[in-house]
């Protein structure tokens, strides 16, 4: 996955500028910014919701922009709040999501559903739900589509202690027998700490990257802000 | 992309404007036949053919034949009148002039005045005359593409609108039911009190299932776009109360000549057999 | 499966869950029957004996004038204007805008075009069951009007889903909607000029194809209602394109 020179722009002068970055196959790329530092809009560019002002993103050597469809076949994302048909049940919202892409059985729907813990509410109304079940299912949209890129903007908002060691376990699975790569934006530095093996940081609209070592994540990332504000 | 959906923007609405400039500018029957109204309307004078016959189950019932000559330059009109019902004949001639209407009927030796200074009927403003006419244009869109114009070799146009069962508006079908049952109770009130100069219709009285099943309505429009001639014809079936079934028709038939050039000459009205009758008894 | 049948089958779904589609289904189905049972009945078939053709044409008219108005209103604010305020407009799938848009109105076209059919049906069997003056030689020509009933109905539509993009609130979207429909039927009669332009003219174009129709008139018509829907579905998908999730 390449991003070069992408820039976005808000009226509001908020934006991300010029960013340049490569992540590769199979690694798991955590995401890490204060409040308004465009985690949300560089994981939106990501997977096409917004297009940038300038600059191109290009997925498995593919460019969304002149090429959408195939370049996010492979993708799964979850950002910002689940999305759902709330009249519906998350196994009807799952098989409405399945029809778009081809060889994803009912077996699979179960599956994810198990993986999510979402197997005793399947067919209850999600508008019945409450915010933590709701993420768990914004998660397994995400992952029903076998992807091989995941895209997960605050995954662990709103999620209980069940919520969040279920989704650690499932995201190590996933990475550990598929070679999945994921792409995690939090505000938890100490879960993305266990989970990541790359860290991009966003401050002021740009980025800068750090391999895991073997220093705490957290001074690093007091040290990252302190250089962008100086 | 943008450019090339702003151009189907462009070519779409202009074909649509082109379509709506199109099919407004149609001259349809609907057109002509309105325009030739107006322009009848105009001529100052003509000698009207005026048939009207009405048939129940193929039997007349009622005919009347008048010869209706206007000249509205000079405020004359003279129309003569011959009315049959199965069995009786009646004729009566009637005369305006000088402001009045005075009838002469057969074997009366009577001359009636008729006083017509209080008729409010010529109060039409144009404006109004428009706004009935844009409703009515609007009203019959549907039915205005059912009529349709031949043109004779001689340069006349035949304008005809034809409706049968289901072209019928239920809304019509629907009033001229109430109308006929209408009719039928005022008949029955009125039997007693009816006018001298009218001979009586035995016109069935109507009960159930009336249903109007064919309108059609014919005009024939010269060269210099006046109506010479307009037929109309209406079948309407229904029950009476003893379940006989009526078919009853009515059909009208209007031949205009000598647009222009007919003259009425006033007559002699003998004063001393002037007898007042006022208009709306 | 591909993708514009998939999501068509989605927006239709989502669209059959909402309980005004259930009511509108079930208006189609009650209302002619009701209707029938009235006129046969009760006390109308006293005196008046309105065609049996007559009436189901009016029942036609009912619903391609007024019901099934309302329900593309309704249901194109909800795949818009509603989908947009609950964010669920735009989703990370693969499928591309165009087709997203366009399996939205066929959806709402599809749906249209149930409703039709189910009203034919429930005209026809509540027609052979009530009246006595049926007449099985009419089917042809009532299933015709049913049907080319359709193709106004998808300009009106693409209408409907471009306004329906030009707002951001469902509320204002749906009056708004319904306004301006009471609006065109009304203003050809103080602008006679206007009455072509309206697509709430070609409504009841049925009318036309039942009796003698001239050549020259379809051409015109079809030209005016292949243009039209051209210019509504590309100023909404221009609209549609531009929105940001």
């Amino acid at each position: 996955m390449v991003i070069t020179g992408m820039t976005k722009q808000f009226s509001n002068g908020r934006g991300i500028q010029n960013i340049d970055l490569t992540i590769y196959q199979g690694e798991i790329v955590g995401i890490l910014g204060p409040n308004g530092a465009g985690k949300t809009t560089l994981l939106k560019c990501l997977t096409g919701l917004t297009s940038p002002d300038r600059g191109k993103v290009e997925l498995f050597g593919i460019d969304i922009q002149s090429n959408y469809k195939e370049a996010i076949g492979p993708v799964g994302a979850l950002i910002g709040p689940a999305v759902a048909y709330e009249k519906m049940s998350p196994y009807i919202n799952l098989k409405m999501i399945s029809r778009l892409y081809s060889g994803i059985t009912d077996t699979d729907i179960d599956m994810v559903l198990q993986q999510t813990g979402l197997t005793p509410f399947k067919d209850e109304k999600i508008s019945s739900f409450s915010m933590g079940m709701k993420q768990r299912f914004g998660i397994a949209s995400a992952l029903i589509s076998k992807p091989r890129l995941i895209v997960l903007d605050e995954p662990t908002n709103g999620l209980d202690i069940d919520g969040l060691l279920l989704l650690r376990k499932t995201i190590q699975e996933i990475s550990k027998h598929s070679g999945v790569t994921f792409v995690i934006s939090s505000h938890h530095i100490s879960e993305l700490e266990k989970l990541c093996n790359r860290f991009c940081f966003l401050i002021n609209g740009e980025v800068s990257l750090y391999e895991a070592g073997n220093e705490p994540l957290e001074d690093v990332y007091v040290r990252k802000v302190e250089v962008a504000v100086r | 992309m943008n450019k090339k959906l702003l151009a189907v923007i462009g070519i779409s609405g202009t074909i649509m404007l082109g379509s709506v400039y199109s099919i407004s500018a149609n001259t349809s029957g609907y057109d002509l036949y309105k325009e030739a109204l107006k322009k009848t309307h105009t001529a100052e004078s003509a000698t009207l053919d005026f048939n009207l016959n009405i048939e129940d189950n193929k039997k007349s019932i009622f005919s009347s034949h008048s010869i209706f000559k206007s000249d509205s330059v000079n405020q004359l009109n003279s129309i003569s009148t011959r009315l049959a019902n199965e069995s009786e004949v009646s004729n009566m001639n009637m005369y305006k002039q000088a402001g009045n209407w005075y009838v002469i009927k057969d074997g009366l030796d009577q001359v009636y005045k008729m006083d017509m200074s209080k008729n409010p009927h010529h109060s039409n403003t144009v404006e109004l005359k428009d706004d009935v006419e844009n409703l009515i244009d609007v009203m019959t869109k549907n039915l205005q593409q059912q009529i349709t114009v031949a043109e004779k070799k001689d340069g006349n146009h035949v304008i005809v609108l034809d409706l049968t069962g289901k072209e019928i508006p239920l809304s019509a079908n629907a009033l001229s039911t109430l109308m006929i049952k209408h009719a039928v109770m005022l008949q029955d009130n009125n039997e007693m009190e009816s006018s001298d100069f009218h001979i009586k219709t035995k016109l069935p009285e109507l009960d159930h299932e009336i249903t109007i099943k064919q309108v059609k309505l014919t005009a024939q429009v010269n060269k210099e776009n006046y109506i010479e001639q307009q037929t109309i014809k209406v079948i309407l079936t229904g029950k009476d109360k003893q379940d006989t079934r009526h078919e009853l028709v009515l059909s009208i038939n209007l031949n205009a000549t000598n647009y222009n050039q007919t003259t009425v000459t006033p007559v002699e009205i003998p004063a001393d057999k002037v007898v007042e009758f006022n208009h709306g008894r | 499966m591909n993708t514009i049948k998939a999501n068509t089958f989605n927006e239709i779904q989502k669209l059959l869950t909402k309980k005004v589609t259930k009511l509108f289904l079930l208006s189609t189905i009650l209302v002619p029957v009701l209707t029938k049972l009235l006129v046969n009945h009760l006390f109308l078939i006293d005196w008046v004996a309105l065609p049996t053709e007559n009436i189901n044409f009016t029942l036609l008219d009912l619903f391609i004038t007024i019901l099934i108005p309302l329900f593309i209103f309704i249901a194109a604010t909800d795949l818009f204007t509603g989908e947009g305020e609950r964010g669920t407009l735009f989703q990370v799938r693969p499928i591309r805008r165009i087709e997203l848009f366009l399996t939205k109105v066929i959806a709402i076209s599809v749906l249209c075009l149930f409703i039709l059919l189910l009203e034919w049906l429930a005209v026809m069997i509540s027609s052979a069951v009530f009246d006595k003056a049926f007449d099985i030689a009419d089917i042809p020509s009532s299933v015709g009007a049913f049907i080319v009933s359709w193709f106004p109905i998808i300009v009106l539509t693409a209408f409907a889903v471009m306004l329906a993009l030009f707002v951001h609130s469902s509320v204002l979207a749906i009056s708004g909607m319904i306004v301006l429909y009471l609006f065109m039927m009304f203003i050809p009669y103080v602008l006679p000029g206007s009455l072509y332009l309206l697509p709430s003219t070609y409504l009841d174009w049925y009318m036309q194809w039942l009796s003698d129709v001239s050549f020259r008139w379809i051409i015109q018509t079809v030209t005016y209602l292949c243009s039209s829907f051209a210019l509504f579905f590309s100023i909404g998908y221009y609209m549609f394109n531009r929105k940001e999730a």
